[in-house]
């Protein structure tokens, strides 16, 4: 079966934590994942200047290498992650920002991405989404 | 194009507190551009979001009720309203900024049944 995730929880939630595990887990079993989009403070997740302490389990490297294994889309809510100061290049040099901080296996685009998760996949399950 | 499927958006926050129902809202008119059939379930305290006479410029915020009246205007008219949720919070339908079809829980589950994907804010 094909799934999407959609995450709107921030990195330092327990509901991330269990996204990436479900995952990896329907992963593992022979589904497939089209795309996980992070939204509302699920935008968190596409900074690559989060350090995490040593003894901590690093959820941005872990799906970054999900991602290398299988291949999936990573892709943050480009509105969600510029109010929340997750930028790229391009949205760094059209805003007149000095700093871009997106990790380089994350994409920044519309919420038509989760438009075109939820029409394609068999699933989307929403992590996170009782938080707040 | 993009496939067409019955999505049906659950929103059970409360507006204004954090920008949780705002990014919902959002993201139901970015769906509903997308030519999804769109039905909204409104739950729990997610019902003030439709309230009238909302003035959220003096908190620095967009006004709820203003950004809901424009729905008709993306077409999206499956609008649900659970009505333990209205009872607990002693809010009658009068009290709403727009046209709802408040249902029994029970009721509102079969509409939940009914869609091919929920997306739960």
């Amino acid at each position: 079966m094909n799934f999407s995730l959609l995450i709107t929880s921030p990195p330092s939630s327990q509901a991330s934590y269990s996204a990436y595990q479900f995952a990896r887990a329907l992963l593992s079993q022979k589904h497939s994942l089209y795309r996980v989009f992070f939204y509302h403070d699920g935008a968190y997740h596409g900074s690559s200047i989060q350090c995490v302490g040593q003894d901590e389990f690093d959820l941005s490297e872990a799906w970054e290498a999900l991602q290398k294994e299988y291949t999936f889309d990573l892709v943050v809510c480009i509105a969600a992650g510029l109010k929340r100061g997750i930028i790229n290049t391009t949205e760094a040099a059209r805003y007149d920002k000095q700093q871009h901080n997106l990790s380089e296996h994350i994409e920044l685009s519309g919420l038509g991405q989760l438009a075109d998760a939820a029409a394609c996949s068999e699933r989307l399950i929403t992590f996170g989404g009782s938080c707040g | 194009m993009i496939e067409s499927k019955k999505i049906g958006i659950i929103l059970r926050h409360a507006p204004y507190g954090n920008s949780f129902a705002q990014e919902a809202l959002d993201a139901t008119l970015a769906v509903g551009l997308f030519g999804q059939q769109l039905s909204l379930i409104f739950l729990g305290d997610g019902i003030f979001q439709l309230l009238k006479h909302q003035q959220a410029s003096a908190i620095n915020q967009k006004t709820f009720s203003k950004q809901i009246s424009a729905f008709e205007l993306y077409d999206i008219e499956r609008i649900f309203v659970c009505a333990q949720s209205l009872a607990h919070r002693d809010i009658s339908t009068d009290s709403l900024c727009i046209d709802v079809t408040c249902l029994a829980p029970a009721d509102i589950k079969k509409i939940m049944r009914e869609q091919d994907t929920l997306l739960s804010f």
